[in-house]
């Protein structure tokens, strides 16, 4: 198969696809503004258009080089951690710990650069998991250190960990025969990750009457849930030319992906009612901050990731 | 002499700084347009860090650089001839003595003669950095200064989360999401004491506090 711009066909069509996509919706709501000029589409309009230049800095950074990539992903894991480390309220003496916290990103990525894996998979779970509390225990300041230590590793984890698994796509040997190329996996990833986020939202206002959590997300429905399952596990069907999947491994990578996706979701959702706050951020325009658009896929980067690590290598 | 200054300081400021800000640090700095047009204004800010004299010089455009001077305590800014030279250089800074016995030159009048040759200057009112992100009452000084010159605007700034970014005492930088709000120009009224100034100053200082949260 002849490459296009250096693309595989595989993903050369499923990016012209989001395009259209995309297209779509901004001409829908710019034609929906001209007949009705006062329908609150604001967030909306923000929101494609945050897509737009979400999809162009994807396009132009995932496929430019590997390189370019990692330093891409590494740098998205900064400010997402930065995001969370200003929103979950440290404390003065917590500053030391957070410097090695931000420390960790580069050797994380320089992993995967290098496909270091053995150190790659531990260096936050258990490497930093020693290594945080012992610097904020070196402070002496016991006021508050368990809840500290706690949120500092946990914000590591979300973000810096769960995204370098994105990286880390990259970096994993292909199958024999598997012609697609590694920037499809995390094609199939965020494109089904972000495409269950919408389906649930879509299928819970059509549909949506049962709400799961309440509490949490009074958006959260049945009906959406499960109307979100089914379309992504369908999709997950369709593009599985993105990747090595046999039928039956689409299908369970389309649902798992869906659940995790929703458990993502609902558990930054839940830090932010806890915090009283409605985003994490200022840092995308319609969308609020970082975390408040990659909730689903701190948790579905992690579980794709595996599965594919699974099935693919030896 | 003084285009090799201005430009190094163009670079530093508009180029690098505001982008170290706002990619490293994590601070977003609001609307500058006020101090794109008002000719000659006195800056207000609160003070939480010495990042604060690099955000506000930061929001800057970089062709007022030169018509802006921070004004600064010399026991920190004038420790050494060296270190006294080079925040002359890049920061243009006024430096100022805090000293309790009135020995040397008094504070104020060396801003009043700062806004007289048309400089416009920088200052924090609180006088020093307090506690992080916990602002203090605003001192007399810009008081007098302001019924002074009356004819001068102030611009209220608000700055947040640049001091948990490098708070006094730190040397440790630590990246930190944090904001930089410009007010509009402000004239005083010329009847009001210098009591009546420093909390009007103070309050629309204050009032940026809340301006992007509810937007």
């Amino acid at each position: 198969m002849k490459s296009i711009l250096g693309l595989s066909p595989e993903v050369a069509w499923s990016l012209l696809g989001i395009a259209g996509v995309l297209t779509f919706f901004s001409i829908l709501f710019f034609i929906w503004k001209i007949f009705k000029p006062h329908a609150p589409l604001k967030e909306l309009i923000d929101r494609t258009k945050s897509w737009w230049v979400i999809y162009v800095l994807f396009v132009g950074t995932i496929f430019l080089s590997k390189t370019v990539a990692i330093i891409a992903i590494a740098f998205l894991s900064f400010v997402a951690l930065r995001e969370m480390l200003s929103r979950l309220d440290f404390r003065f003496s917590d500053r030391r710990a957070m410097f090695w916290a931000y420390l960790v990103i580069p050797i994380q990525f320089y992993c995967v650069y290098i496909s270091y894996y053995r150190l790659f998979i531990v260096l936050i779970p258990v490497v930093m998991f020693m290594i945080l509390p012992f610097r904020n225990v070196l402070t002496g300041e016991v006021k508050g250190i368990t809840q500290s230590t706690a949120k500092l590793q946990w914000a590591l984890m979300l973000t810096v960990f769960s995204l370098s698994h994105i990286a880390y796509l990259l970096a994993i040997k292909p199958p024999q025969g598997f012609t697609a190329g590694n920037e499809a996996y995390i094609l199939y990833l965020l494109f089904l990750t972000q495409f269950n986020d919408v389906l649930q939202f879509i299928w819970g206002k059509l549909l949506g009457k049962h709400k799961i959590i309440p509490k949490i997300s009074p958006n959260k429905t049945w009906e959406g849930f499960l109307g979100g399952l089914i379309c992504t596990t369908l999709l997950a069907y369709f593009l599985r030319y993105l990747t090595p999947f046999t039928v039956t491994q689409s299908l369970i990578a389309g649902s798992l992906i869906s659940f995790s996706g929703f458990a993502g979701d609902l558990n930054i959702s839940a830090i932010k009612r806890d915090l009283g706050i409605k985003d994490m951020g200022t840092s995308i325009p319609g969308h609020g901050g970082i975390m408040d658009r990659l909730d689903s896929l701190s948790y579905t980067a992690l579980v794709f990731f595996h599965l594919t690590h699974l099935w693919t290598v030896p | 002499m003084m285009l090799v200054k201005n430009v190094v300081r163009s670079l530093l400021f508009s180029v690098f700084m505001r982008n170290f800000l706002r990619w490293v640090i994590g601070i977003r700095i609001g609307d500058n347009s006020s101090l794109k047009t008002c000719p000659q204004f006195i800056v207000t800010g609160n003070h939480n860090s010495h990042l604060d004299t690099m955000a506000i010089l930061s929001s800057l455009p970089a062709r007022r650089l030169k018509h802006v001077y921070p004004v600064a305590a010399a026991d920190y800014f004038g420790r050494t001839k060296l270190m006294s030279l080079l925040s002359r250089f890049f920061i243009n800074v006024i430096l100022i003595k805090r000293s309790k016995d009135g020995s040397g030159p008094n504070p104020i009048e060396v801003m009043d003669k700062a806004l007289k040759e048309g400089k416009s200057i920088v200052i924090f009112p609180e006088g020093s950095r307090g506690q992080p992100e916990d602002m203090q009452p605003f001192k007399k000084g810009i008081g007098i200064l302001l019924v002074n010159h009356p004819q001068i605007p102030f611009i209220p700034i608000y700055m947040e989360g640049l001091g948990k970014a490098l708070p006094r005492g730190e040397g440790l930088l630590v990246p930190f999401e944090g904001r930089v709000e410009i007010g509009e120009p402000t004239h005083i009224q010329s009847d009001w004491t210098v009591d009546q100034v420093v909390q009007f100053v103070e309050s629309k200082v204050l009032e940026l506090k809340n301006r992007s949260k509810e937007v």
